[in-house]
């Protein structure tokens, strides 16, 4: 029994003790638990407002600022905050009346951008190679470097958020009536896609351009469906975020599978389970109201009959 | 009928003013250079047709739309007086599946007061729990919004608004989609407000309940068709002006004069 307890300890620790890639695996580890820490407070926002399409349109439409910083050789943190606070302004202005309509005109500038981004790539020698960093990140990559930047960044999104986090949740819930009593919902709005945008910055180095998506959604979407208080979505969002990481890593190690898209693999199957045993939208507790609504039909209509 | 509604004698500045307000949804003129002065410790009903242009002039003097005309309240600009409105917006208006609980809701009335990055403060919870004892809504208070009835909810942004504690309350269609004990409730407490020295302003489908507690009636349609108090405002041809003939008026004859009105 102690041998076995012993066995799976040694299993467990050793993808972040081995000689060779045991500090790579930490700093991966770290920089994902501070993703999913800031991720899970951004994609609460995210998630309630139905941002994620927005959402899904400036991570693409970063894209081609940090190839054209990543081509003049500008250091990539600069580069691509720099495009991430263009197309939050421009996101801003667009999305201001949200409606239908310009759910097209966004799709067709994001996809638009990011083919510009792959152009220019694209005529770089061995591109190939930089696509596919930029694309899926390189979660084993991670400098101790940053590490810093993402804990430092992470912790002034947090600071800002809550700062703001009363009028934020108002502007979010009812922002025709914060607009009544004064608030900047105009001004919020564009500090919420600022901060978003600075969430997919820090994180592209480690995920990538295509799954930051999945790091800033999953975890809320899933903690929406057992959860109804709003404060509390953030820290489960952030645990679901840490604890998919951790076993996405494992993946990763053992399974000789690519780290980031493992750990959304992982966070995709937590959100599938819950959809199926979530206590208030759940498969089953659909199934049991429903269960429940037809047995009482059938008994109140037998008692019409007698 | 005069365009401008005086209500005020002249020591008094009225408590709102609206000088010229018109609002415009693009090339759509929704409301053109309504003006009115409205005094303290009165109910005012706003009526008029769908789409006539009742929302907007809410929203206009709150400035939520883009507007022209000036709108002062107690002679102060409203900049600098927006703490004095609360607001009770439309229910269609707001995202129910939100996941926030009935005493977080109305928190929110008490916002401006605390300030950014404060807690909310002994007082605040006390106003919180004294505004739902009001509407009733107590002991729902650690309830998720979206398990209440459309009529609970109302309450609810009723409570909000109460905990703002301005002097003028402006309620968008508050009678709507609510039920009957909802409405007595609101219909009581916006009575008793008016009592203690509040504007109370309201738009509304319902005529009957509008002839019964108004001081005052604006009939709107697009603009300012009349403004009084409700036995000078219910006239066939009043009416007629403000609805375009769909409403018929009877004449029940009775002593106390009621008039019954089929819409």
């Amino acid at each position: 029994m102690a041998e076995l307890l012993n066995n799976i300890w040694n299993w467990l620790i050793e993808p972040f003790n081995s000689l060779y890639a045991g500090s790579l695996v930490r700093n991966a580890l770290w920089e994902l638990l501070i993703i999913s820490v800031i991720g899970g407070v951004v994609g609460t926002y995210i998630v309630l407002r139905g941002l994620v399409f927005i959402v899904d349109a400036l991570t693409h439409a970063i894209f081609p600022g940090v190839v054209i910083a990543f081509l003049i050789g500008v250091d990539f943190f600069l580069g691509a905050f720099l495009s991430a606070l263009v197309v939050a302004l421009v996101i801003a202005l667009v999305a201001r009346n949200r409606q239908v309509s310009e759910d097209s005109s966004i799709g067709v500038i994001y996809t638009g951008a990011f083919a510009f981004g792959v152009v220019l790539l694209s005529s770089q020698r061995s591109y190939g190679r930089s696509l596919e960093g930029f694309l899926f990140g390189d979660i084993l990559g991670i400098t101790t470097l940053d590490l810093w930047v993402t804990g430092i960044v992470g912790l002034v999104i947090l600071g800002l958020i809550f700062a703001a986090r009363k009028e934020l949740l108002f502007s979010s819930f009812d922002a025709a009536m914060a607009r009544a009593v004064g608030l900047p919902v105009a001004g919020l709005d564009l500090f919420l896609y600022l901060l978003i945008a600075a969430t997919v910055v820090v994180s592209l180095p480690a995920v990538g351009n295509i799954l930051v998506l999945a790091f800033l959604v999953t975890p809320s979407a899933t903690a929406r469906l057992f959860t109804n208080r709003f404060y509390l979505m953030m820290p489960v969002a952030a645990g679901i975020g840490m604890f998919s990481s951790l076993v996405g890593l494992y993946l990763g190690y053992y399974a000789n599978v690519a780290g980031s898209a493992g750990v959304v693999v992982v966070a995709t199957a937590f959100f599938i389970i819950g959809l199926i045993i979530s206590p208030h939208y759940g498969l089953f507790v659909r199934l049991h109201q429903w269960r429940q609504w037809k047995q009482r039909l059938q008994q109140e209509s037998g008692e019409v009959r007698a | 009928m005069s365009d401008i509604a005086v209500l005020t004698n002249d020591d008094d500045p009225p408590l709102l003013k609206i000088e010229g307000l018109s609002v415009a949804y693009g090339p759509v003129m929704a409301l053109q250079n309504v003006s009115m002065e409205l005094l303290s410790s009165s109910l005012v009903g706003i009526i008029g047709p769908n789409g006539a242009g009742k929302s907007s002039l809410l929203k206009g003097v709150l400035g939520m739309v883009p507007f022209s005309g000036k709108v002062t309240i107690a002679g102060q600009a409203l900049s600098q007086a927006r703490q004095r409105i609360s607001y009770v917006p439309q229910r269609s208006e707001v995202r129910w599946d939100f996941p926030i609980t009935v005493e977080e809701v109305v928190m929110m009335g008490r916002f401006r007061h605390i300030g950014w990055v404060k807690f909310p403060g002994k007082t605040d919870r006390q106003i919180v729990a004294q505004t739902l004892e009001q509407v009733g809504m107590y002991e729902f208070r650690q309830r998720q919004i979206s398990q209440l009835s459309g009529g609970q909810q109302q309450r609810v942004f009723v409570a909000r608004a109460l905990a703002q504690q301005g002097d003028i309350m402006l309620l968008d269609e508050p009678l709507s989609g609510v039920d009957t004990t909802s409405q007595e409730v609101i219909m009581s407490l916006l009575e008793k407000l008016r009592d203690q020295g509040k504007l109370i302003v309201m738009a509304t489908h319902d005529l009957n309940t509008a002839a019964r507690v108004c001081n005052y009636l604006c009939c709107i349609n697009h603009r300012l068709v009349a403004f009084g108090p409700p036995q000078q405002v219910f006239k066939p041809d009043v009416l007629a002006e403000t609805y375009g003939g769909s409403v018929l008026t009877v004449n029940t004859g009775n002593s106390s004069g009621a008039t019954l009105i089929i819409q």
